[in-house]
């Protein structure tokens, strides 16, 4: 005979396997240190392309006065310019992928732990 | 009113119901709108200037989720620039990365904002995405409305001005993507815009948050009134003052469309409002419950006349 309590249950967990679970149950194997630096490595490497991007529309639009600055300016003064100008860019990125990476990770137990309830009920079911 | 209650009601029961097909076909509208209007606005490469191009990647966008789908909506759009020169197609590569970089990483759901904002532009009724995001889902989702406005401009810009990049064969290319550039950071009503946007979506997302009578129609009139008033003053000091009666006209069709979005998703009964109180051991609870305007659609009675109960 149909048990509704266990076809309910499995709904439920089958519904958040295909729908959220998708991305939490993965994620959730991670300890959250190492999820954080995994978001941070990520964050690093989207934060340098932005930057690259941003730096190379910047250059390209000021081209002719960047051009008659850079004749009078030290190579080593630019250089320097640059460095600290990427270092504030990408600790702002890193500071933004960090909040919203804790973000979801806190999300994700959440969600695991209720999901991880559903199938020790669900056992219990069995037994 | 209890007609355009029970309207409301059916239809919300009928896309709940059809919900899969529902989420296709407007994705499958919202697609075809875009490809369409790169097409026939933005054509500038005779290799893919083919009817069927649209359509088809429409309908295959219709199936795919939004993020993926705005991101081949980005690839067809760049390879139709490419008629205009690898500067131009460059440029817009790094623009679109930069909004996937800065923002749709963080929130892909939101990708579909990317190509609504341009084709609201071009039904000139943009003025209604800010306060509608503000009232969904925050002044965060102002974010990619901007960025939305920023493509679209610099989009109205290649369309006005092809020539900067066609047939000048003595310009060098670094003069061509300095051009390019400029037709974007030298845009002054554009970064008036996106001000008034992420003002507007900021002052509607706060006004919303109160719990004062009416917070959504009051942060839809402040919101609109704002942004309308400070593109109308931004207009006046930049000196330009194109496309005003558009702006005024738009505003009013878009208070139309916010107020459409409040009744369908925010609508209260303000006459029936409890308030109780209760404590705790820590704290004193002042509740205050506005009950929401609802009707129950009206259910079918079939009547049946003659036959064997009519004896």
């Amino acid at each position: 005979m149909v048990n509704e309590g266990r076809v309910r249950t499995m709904t439920r967990a089958a519904i958040f396997e295909e729908g959220k679970g998708k991305k939490a149950i993965p994620a959730g194997g991670y300890y959250r240190s190492d999820y954080m630096f995994i978001q941070l490595l990520k964050g690093f490497f989207w934060g340098t392309i932005a930057f690259g991007l941003l730096a190379g529309l910047v250059v390209l639009y000021g081209m002719d006065s960047l051009m008659a600055k850079a004749a009078t300016m030290d190579p080593m003064q630019i250089v320097v310019m640059a460095a600290v100008t990427y270092v504030l860019f990408i600790v702002a990125y890193l500071v933004i992928c960090c909040i919203r990476g804790y973000r979801i990770y806190q999300r994700n137990e959440k969600e695991i732990k209720i999901y991880e309830k559903m199938l020790k009920r669900l056992e219990k079911l069995y037994e | 009113m209890n007609k355009l209650l029970e309207m409301k009601t059916n239809l919300i029961g009928f896309v709940e119901k059809n919900e899969a097909l529902a989420k296709a076909i407007s994705r499958f509208v919202l697609m075809l709108t875009a490809y369409l209007l790169v097409f026939f606005l933005l054509g500038f490469y005779a290799k893919v200037h083919k009817p069927v191009l649209p359509v088809a990647f429409a309908v295959i966008s219709a199936f795919l989720p939004v993020g993926i789908g705005t991101m081949l909506l980005s690839a067809f759009l760049l390879l139709n620039l490419y008629g205009l020169g690898i500067e131009v197609t460059a440029v817009a590569a790094a623009l679109l990365l930069l909004c996937y970089i800065l923002y749709f990483r963080f929130a892909p759901g939101k990708g579909y904002l990317l190509a609504m904002t341009p084709i609201a532009w071009m039904f000139r009724i943009p003025y209604a995405l800010p306060v509608t995001e503000g009232l969904i889902s925050g002044a965060g989702s102002a974010v990619p409305v901007m960025m939305g406005t920023v493509v679209y401009y610099f989009l109205k810009a290649l369309r006005a001005n092809p020539s900067l990049f066609v047939g000048e064969e003595s310009q060098n290319p670094l003069a061509r993507f300095s051009a390019v550039v400029k037709l974007i950071i030298d845009n002054k009503e554009m970064w008036l815009v996106v001000g008034a946007f992420m003002l507007t979506a900021l002052v509607v997302s706060v006004i919303r948050k109160t719990s004062i009578r009416n917070a959504w129609r009051l942060a839809i009139y402040v919101g609109v009134v704002i942004q309308t008033v400070t593109i109308l003053i931004g207009k006046l000091v930049l000196g330009s003052m194109d496309g005003v009666i558009g702006l005024m006209v738009g505003s009013v069709i878009s208070l139309g469309i916010d107020l459409v979005v409040e009744f369908f998703l925010f609508h209260l009964d303000y006459s029936r409002v409890e308030r109780v109180q209760f404590e705790d051991d820590y704290y004193y609870y002042y509740v205050k419950a506005v009950p929401k305007v609802t009707v129950r659609a009206q259910e079918k009675k079939v009547t049946t006349f003659g036959g064997q109960g009519n004896d």
